[in-house]
């Protein structure tokens, strides 16, 4: 009987014993000795005990419920900050994204928008673009099953919360990001054939001027194969770290943390970047120590424990993240030398000389509404000199592409110098973004469940500034088409066969297998860092068919993921709960500051860890589930929440809600 | 009348409050039984205070009892914990926000809430603070709580999992580890 007490209830009793107390009632049973161990509960005894400590250690975090927002008529599913932390947006299951202010106490709706005029069932994710200007809304349309999404996004410099577009986006969980200031990407699903489908990225143009009809406002970027019932989710876009991707043995361990069975894709990568790689040094210091201390532990991707039960109690030792200060320092002192770093990559990039590829990898779509996925992917078959898809003329099709995408790290570095360069050779081109930028989305090959957090390189984009010609074009390229289109139809590959049609889709650089449900992502500031909430699968799980995914704990996991050396850097075990069963859809996001992570869980608590200790710091009561937190990014000392109770909640530090009680 | 109603349930005014705790709701067991309840008692269930804020107060005093389906709720345990919300309905409001976490675990329990609390029948023990805890009524969990507490004091571990019947799940090896991990708190200083 008291062995089934709930843990909230346990460590309400734990909260009152003394530190031989606590140590007493470690020992009674796992479920006790697991629950004494929280973070917080130690904190007082801590302190107790040792009562000369200066308790101005404990940083100032948002710990304290300032207010509660009821607004929504549902379930509140997301809630995103302003770069300038001004607003703040949020989504529900009532349909509605509501822009809140926080300039004002209290807190108000600022701007609200009904999108289930749009035929939206619900609205579930948000975010704003660097300059705070435009909101990207990622929404779900009615339907039972339907997989099929919208985004909207509403100009935030009118006084009218004015919609400016509309772009649909297939898979809707793949929610939709912002590339630059101006273009975002989507995503359309298209089906293959049985649990195989191509998941192809857009971007889009956020708005088109109406002067310029023949002025091209969405281009393919990616074409993705998926297996096994997956497609490409959650896409985030964070910019690249001016360093290499790391040199063989480190890629092989990341390669060995994805799944073994040696499948294409993953081959060709390697091969693409050790001979990329070969020859260039790494030239700083910094990064050969880096790669010393990542070292250091021996095989330590195949040394984290994937369930959380034990470490419970044999990390508590060590600290659950494994970076050092030491290596954040390293990440500074790199980023100020990167213009240097940049500009040798220039150097080697020009005797390379392939500027061009970088082109003819992003295929303008020839007329820009065309949906006919086959007739777009034929372009690329063109350009290999591949002329059919038959299994015979596999092998020289594969040589083709290998060549190809051996290239693509290279040009993967495009930096300033070669693109201006490129820019003035054509001027009909415009250059989107100088920099380049890495795509990361959630991904499956062995079910349909995202369990594997994919990788790609965004080279500068070009976009052709005008469609000339356009009636002798569409033309030509209807002409074209045709002849591809009988082509195509005489030889449809099978779909099946991934060796057979992989010259025709896009490699993803890296992927990185959690081995669970990935339920949620979020970046560092500084873009360094991915963090991951994922519901680990049983030790060994085996996979038979692609529709049934593992059974996933009810424990939630953060990872860690390092974007420069595309490796894990640990893992957080903790007490954050989700109990929704895997067949089911759902999302707890968590956010990420300087100093500290945020997560929701299913236990009806927001949580905030320490980021660099990841102990936890706070827990934060709402009535329900918390599906989402997101800090300030001016002042951290300041969060929101959203629940399924209907509410959001802003949390502050004491400091500030006692500022907030003076009159 | 809706606006009424949400009039009184914004007010804290302590008139108010006990002008609505004459306002009887009933409340339902997991075993069926139905007990009445004063409705700023019954309000102390941050549970109970969702439904009739979202049923409104009016739907909830005329129609239907308020069933509380989880079977820690049984006849016994609603008795008693109405027992105890009827009592503490009148408490001054704790500000959770800026009270101090220490004062409170020092803090006794009253006279009152010891006698309430020190019941014989462990069955009936567990089933109100589960239901407590189910109810969401932050100040009996608390009591119960420091009760537990009171008990589990001064025993060793052994006599814990004999009192409250729960296994040792524990291999010698884990135990070993733990202790060692928690050496620091035997030291001597």
């Amino acid at each position: 009987m008291w062995s089934s007490l709930p843990e909230p209830l346990l460590l309400e009793i734990f909260k009152n014993l003394t530190t031989n107390e606590m140590a007493n009632v470690c020992l009674v049973c796992h479920q006790w000795s697991r629950v004494g161990c929280d973070d917080l509960l130690w904190k007082h005894l801590f302190y107790k005990r040792f009562d000369t400590i200066d308790r101005s250690v404990d940083r100032p975090i948002g710990s304290f419920e300032s207010e509660t927002l009821e607004g929504h008529d549902n379930q509140v599913l997301h809630v995103s900050f302003a770069h300038n932390g001004r607003l703040f947006s949020s989504c529900s299951k009532d349909g509605f994204v509501k822009l809140w202010s926080t300039e004002c106490v209290p807190t108000r709706v600022r701007h609200s928008a009904d999108m289930k005029q749009y035929s939206w069932n619900y609205t579930q994710y948000s975010q704003f673009n660097e300059a705070d200007t435009l909101l990207l809304v990622s929404g779900v349309h009615f339907g039972v099953h339907t997989a099929s999404g919208e985004i909207a996004v509403f100009n935030l410099e009118s006084d009218d919360f004015q919609l400016q577009c509309r772009v649909l986006n297939k898979p809707y969980d793949i929610f939709g990001t912002w590339y630059t200031n101006d273009y975002l990407i989507s995503s359309r699903l298209h089906f293959l054939g049985h649990l195989v489908s191509c998941s192809a990225l857009w971007l889009n143009k956020a708005w088109q001027e109406s002067e310029s009809e023949r002025k091209p406002i969405i281009k393919r970027m990616f074409k993705f194969y998926n297996k096994n019932a997956s497609s490409i989710r959650t896409v985030l876009v964070a910019d690249c770290l001016p360093d290499e991707p790391p040199e063989d043995p480190l890629l092989t361990a990341t390669a060995s943390t994805s799944d073994h069975k040696p499948s294409a894709s993953r081959s060709r990568n390697q091969s693409s970047y050790s001979s990329a790689h070969r020859g260039n040094p790494f030239s700083s210091l910094g990064t050969n120590r880096l790669l010393k201390s990542l070292q250091t532990p021996p095989n330590y991707s195949q040394r984290i424990d994937f369930y959380g039960a034990d470490s419970n109690i044999s990390c508590t030792n060590e600290s659950p993240i494994r970076y050092s200060s030491e290596y954040r320092c390293e990440q500074r002192s790199s980023a100020t030398d990167s213009v240097g770093q940049r500009t040798g990559d220039t150097l080697r990039r020009a005797v390379s000389n392939d500027t061009d590829s970088g082109d003819s990898d992003f295929d303008d779509p020839p007329l820009p509404w065309n949906e006919d996925w086959l007739k777009l992917s034929d372009d690329e078959l063109n350009e290999d000199v591949v002329s059919d898809a038959f299994p015979i003329s596999k092998i020289t099709s594969k040589k083709h592409s290998y060549n190809k995408s051996s290239n693509s790290p290279k040009v993967g570095s495009h930096s300033q110098n070669s693109c201006t360069e490129e820019e003035s050779s054509s001027r009909s081109s415009r250059l989107l973004c100088n920099r380049d930028k890495l795509l990361l989305f959630t991904s499956g090959s062995q079910t349909y469940t995202p369990h594997q957090i994919g990788i790609k390189r965004i080279k500068p984009i070009m976009f052709e500034e005008f469609v000339s010609e356009t009636a002798s074009l569409s033309k030509r390229l209807e002409e074209r088409r045709q002849e591809q289109e009988s082509q195509a139809m005489a030889a449809s590959p099978n779909w099946h066969e991934e060796e057979a049609v992989a010259h025709m889709f896009d490699t993803v650089d890296h992927t990185i297998d959690l081995k669970g449900h990935i339920i949620g992502m979020g970046l560092s500031p500084d873009h360094r860092y991915l963090y991951v909430n994922s519901r680990s699968w049983p030790e060994n799980a085996t996979i038979d068919n692609p529709l049934h995914p593992p059974p996933i704990a009810n424990q939630i996991d953060i990872h860690v993921i390092d974007l420069k050396t595309f490796k894990r850097v640990g893992n957080m075990f903790r007490s954050h709960k989700a109990y929704t069963p895997n067949d089911e859809c759902f999302f707890i996001f968590l956010d990420v500051c300087d100093q500290f992570v945020a997560s929701g869980a299913e236990d009806n608590h927001g949580y905030i860890w320490d980021r660099h200790y990841g102990l936890c710091l706070a827990r934060l009561p709402h009535r329900d589930i918390v599906n989402s937190v997101a800090f300030n990014p001016k002042d951290p000392e300041m969060m929101v929440t959203a629940s399924d109770d209907k509410t959001l909640k802003i949390w502050r530090s004491k400091s500030q809600m006692i500022r907030k009680r003076q009159p | 009348m809706a606006d009424n109603a949400d009039h009184i349930d914004g007010d804290d005014n302590e008139d108010v409050r006990a002008q609505q705790n004459l306002i009887k709701i009933k409340l339902k067991s997991s075993e069926g039984g139905i007990y009445e309840c004063g409705l700023t008692a019954a309000k102390m269930s941050d549970l109970v205070k969702n439904m009739v804020e979202s049923l409104g107060t009016d739907a909830v005093v005329t129609t239907e009892p308020i069933i509380l389906g989880n079977e820690a709720v049984t006849d016994a345990a609603l008795k008693k914990i109405i027992e105890w919300v009827e009592f503490h309905w009148d408490d001054p409001p704790v500000d959770h926000d800026f009270e101090d976490e220490k004062d409170r675990r020092n803090e006794e329990l009253s006279h009152w809430d010891k006698q309430f609390i020190d019941v014989d029948d462990q069955a009936l023990l567990f089933d109100v603070i589960a239901a407590a805890n189910y109810m969401d009524i932050k100040g009996l969990v608390e009591v119960g709580a420091k009760h537990i507490c009171s008990k589990i004091r001064g025993k060793s571990c052994q006599e814990v999992r004999e009192m409250l019947k729960i296994t040792n799940d524990f291999t010698a090896e884990e135990e070993d580890a733990i202790h060692k991990e928690n050496a620091w708190i035997y030291a001597k200083d």
